[in-house]
């Protein structure tokens, strides 16, 4: 970190491509000149002395948070100033005691995951303003990965996206894990707890007796209702014992994931088949 | 993550931050299984998200402490978890603040 100057109170490193001067235009001119070393599009704030974080962090007069990646000095990583730094929009905390070395594996992190939220700020404003106009769609997904982006794909075309994800995930983990990949609850808990669980899961993936397994999704807006399906390839579930408990008893035995599912994001949940097949139902 | 704290009168703070999930399992279960505690205090204000596989962990802590709930404390925050413990009715079965 060469290229760093201090320009009044604010300990600034701008690299890489020219600063929009919009942005910028409070910070000393000369300090985002100075900082030309090839870290692209990072940003290190040091707070004034003598000012509480928590003000200089609620401070909305701070450089535009958009599209940078933000980068907190601070003299210990402290969880409470890193989780309200986060909040605040930080990408991450640097202690200022690291060594050079150290400071550039922190900011290039920094850069990726600036990189990464930037990318997902602008996947996120296409579902928004797509999601509402789609009527019917159909998906075939394997792994947890593309889980995880199939429940925000179609959060994002139900009302209230904020409140279906969770739900939405919880069903698709259901049908890979339990259902297509065979991983019984007390399975999942000895391997979660080895820290074998996600190179398990990868091997199932591979491994011949599975791997030909997916779980289908599909997605249809009716009149005044939202209808998701969700497949999978396995041996399905006693669904009439899981539900028998009711959802209070749920939470407190097996098929939590069911009872959460039912009560933070679907208006109904119905099993046909064998168990294997699950519709979800929301008022639109 | 979840950050593992003891303090002098022996209860153990577990502070979560963002995403309270089955990835935190092996933490959470080394951290309570590890630290035998006078008192328990699972910190979900720094926490963002919460799943079932959360909930089941809550509930070990709970078999943990066996009839003595007055032992375990859960700092609900705001936000999605919040939630999610209300709806579980958690509310019943811990102490939530």
């Amino acid at each position: 970190m060469s290229a760093r100057e201090r320009m009044g109170r604010v300990y600034v490193v701008w690299v890489g491509r020219p600063a929009p001067q919009a942005d910028y235009a409070h910070v000393p001119t000369l300090s985002l000149a100075m900082g030309l070393v090839p870290l692209p599009r990072v940003l290190v704030l040091d707070p004034p002395e003598g000012q509480a974080l928590e003000a200089w962090l609620d401070d909305a007069s701070r450089p535009s948070m958009t599209n940078l990646a933000l980068v907190l000095a601070v003299d210990d990583v402290d969880l409470t100033v890193t989780a309200a730094a986060v909040r605040a929009g930080v990408t991450c905390c640097l202690p200022r005691n690291l060594s050079s070395s150290e400071r550039t594996v922190v900011l290039e992190a920094a850069r990726t995951l600036a990189e990464q939220r930037r990318g997902r700020a602008s996947a996120d404003e296409w579902a928004r303003r797509l999601g509402p106009t789609v009527l019917k769609c159909e998906w075939r997904v394997r792994t947890l990965d593309e889980a995880e982006a199939l429940a925000s794909v179609i959060a994002a075309s139900c009302p209230c996206p904020e409140r279906r994800v969770g739900g939405l995930l919880e069903l698709l983990i259901n049908a890979i894990e339990h259902g297509n990949l065979e991983v019984t609850g007390d399975e999942k808990r000895a391997l979660l707890m080895d820290g074998r669980w996600h190179d398990e899961l990868l091997a199932r993936l591979d491994d011949p007796r599975y791997a030909s397994r997916a779980v289908r999704v599909t997605f249809e807006r009716r009149t005044s209702e939202l209808f998701i399906t969700i497949e999978d390839d396995g041996a399905g579930f006693d669904f009439a014992e899981v539900l028998r408990g009711g959802l209070d008893e749920n939470f407190s035995r097996h098929g939590r994931g069911i009872a959460l599912a039912r009560l933070m994001s679907f208006d109904d949940l119905q099993w046909e088949g064998r168990g294997n097949r699950v519709i979800g139902r929301i008022s639109a | 993550m979840i950050i593992a704290n003891k303090s002098t009168d022996g209860a153990l703070t577990l502070k979560v931050s963002g995403q309270f999930n089955f990835a935190c399992y092996k933490q959470f279960t080394e951290a309570v299984g590890t630290a035998p505690a006078s008192r328990y205090v699972v910190d979900l204000s720094g926490a963002d998200y919460m799943d079932s596989s959360a909930l089941g962990m809550l509930l070990l802590l709970r078999d943990k402490v066996g009839q003595d709930l007055s032992r375990v404390q859960i700092v609900a925050g705001s936000g999605q978890p919040h939630e999610v413990l209300k709806l579980a009715n958690f509310h019943r079965l811990f102490n939530v603040v």
